[in-house]
């Protein structure tokens, strides 16, 4: 059976806010970060969803 | 391959056709046979319902293949219940065509009168069996209104229901531009338990993104229609980002979707449901 709601990877602009074994994208900006959420959620068809506004999850549903 | 949109699939469509054909030439030489001795005329009855039960099968199969296909997939639930009309269409044929066969046998002599009487009655059986079949409606089971859809954050509301978090602002701003919101409101305990399976909600918005078209591609999640349940009302809130962008076709199109026979639930026809029914007093 296929994983459902598998957090793919992280994208953020506080390092200090997330840690572990996941792909982590530390961007410069806000801007860049919601760029790059866009990006790998058509690349990897996952949608973005916010855990507060400094930090991106990319979740496989 | 929705049995609504037939007419565009002339492949399917015969295969039915000859199918039901079949159905009924069975049917219609059942009771000679039974009266003549040949007692093997059952073997072939049975073999009937077997073949019957495969198109089930087949029609399960081929929708469940076009699934990965599907932008706004139909689900277990719904491939199931098309699946089952499809099998009991192939008794309805078969059956009237029992009664026509019977009925003129019934009057050999007088052919002209048993001709028109087996006539009549093999209509009203079409009519009152695909009445039958046709089942219920979400409308029958809810109000369906318009909701305005806001933000709260990231979360997405259809009126008062939460329905997901959105990450990106632009994808946000996508959905309150283009998307349609409603909420579906149960009339009774019934009901409501009918409209929490995930089974239905997703039929629901299968039919929609038909009817209505939707604004997604296969890698857009953002845009992904969703019906969640407020746990407090009972009600479904929805969100859909359409092609034409309808009010009225919205709340015409999911009244109009309906009520999948399998997840169809009536707990007040239970003692424990009644009382719980009872208490809540809200439903009555």
């Amino acid at each position: 059976m296929d994983i459902e709601g598998q957090l793919l990877a992280v994208v953020t602009v506080n390092e200090r806010k997330v840690i572990g074994d996941i792909p982590i994208f530390l961007a410069g900006s806000e801007e860049e970060m919601n760029r790059w959420a866009l990006i790998l959620s058509r690349t990897t068809r996952a949608m973005v969803h916010e855990l507060d506004s400094e930090v991106l999850l990319l979740v496989k549903h | 391959m929705d049995y609504r949109q037939y007419p565009s699939y002339p492949q399917g469509y015969l295969t039915h056709l000859f199918l039901g054909f079949i159905a009924a030439a069975i049917g219609a030489v059942a009771f000679p046979a039974l009266l003549s001795r040949h007692y093997e005329a059952v073997t072939f009855l049975v073999l009937a319902a077997t073949q019957f039960r495969d198109i089930r099968t087949l029609e399960r199969d081929s929708l469940l293949a076009l699934e990965e296909t599907e932008l706004v997939p139909r689900g277990a639930a719904y491939i199931e219940g098309i699946a089952k009309v499809f099998e009991a269409r192939n008794y309805v044929a078969m059956f009237t065509a029992l009664w026509t066969g019977g009925v003129l046998l019934l009057f050999p002599g007088r052919l002209r009168w048993g001709f028109l009487l087996a006539l009549a009655g093999a209509g009203a059986l079409v009519l009152l069996l695909e009445r039958l079949m046709s089942g219920r409606r979400v409308g029958d089971y809810a109000t369906v209104r318009k909701a305005p859809l806001h933000f709260a954050g990231p979360f997405l509301y259809a009126g008062e229901v939460q329905l997901m978090n959105v990450g990106r602002p632009e994808a946000r701003q996508a959905i309150l531009d283009y998307g349609l919101g409603a909420i579906i409101t149960p009339v009774d305990l019934n009901a409501r338990a009918t409209l929490a399976s995930p089974g239905q909600r997703q039929a629901i918005l299968h039919d929609l993104s038909a009817i209505l078209g939707i604004r997604r591609d296969v890698d857009e999640a953002e845009f992904t229609p969703m019906a969640r349940l407020n746990h407090e009302t009972g009600e479904v809130g929805l969100v859909i980002l359409p092609v034409k962008r309808d009010e009225a076709a919205l709340v015409e199109a999911i009244a109009r979707v309906p009520v999948i026979e399998s997840v169809k639930r009536k707990p007040t026809a239970a003692a424990a449901g009644r009382r719980a029914s009872d208490a809540g007093g809200e439903w009555g």
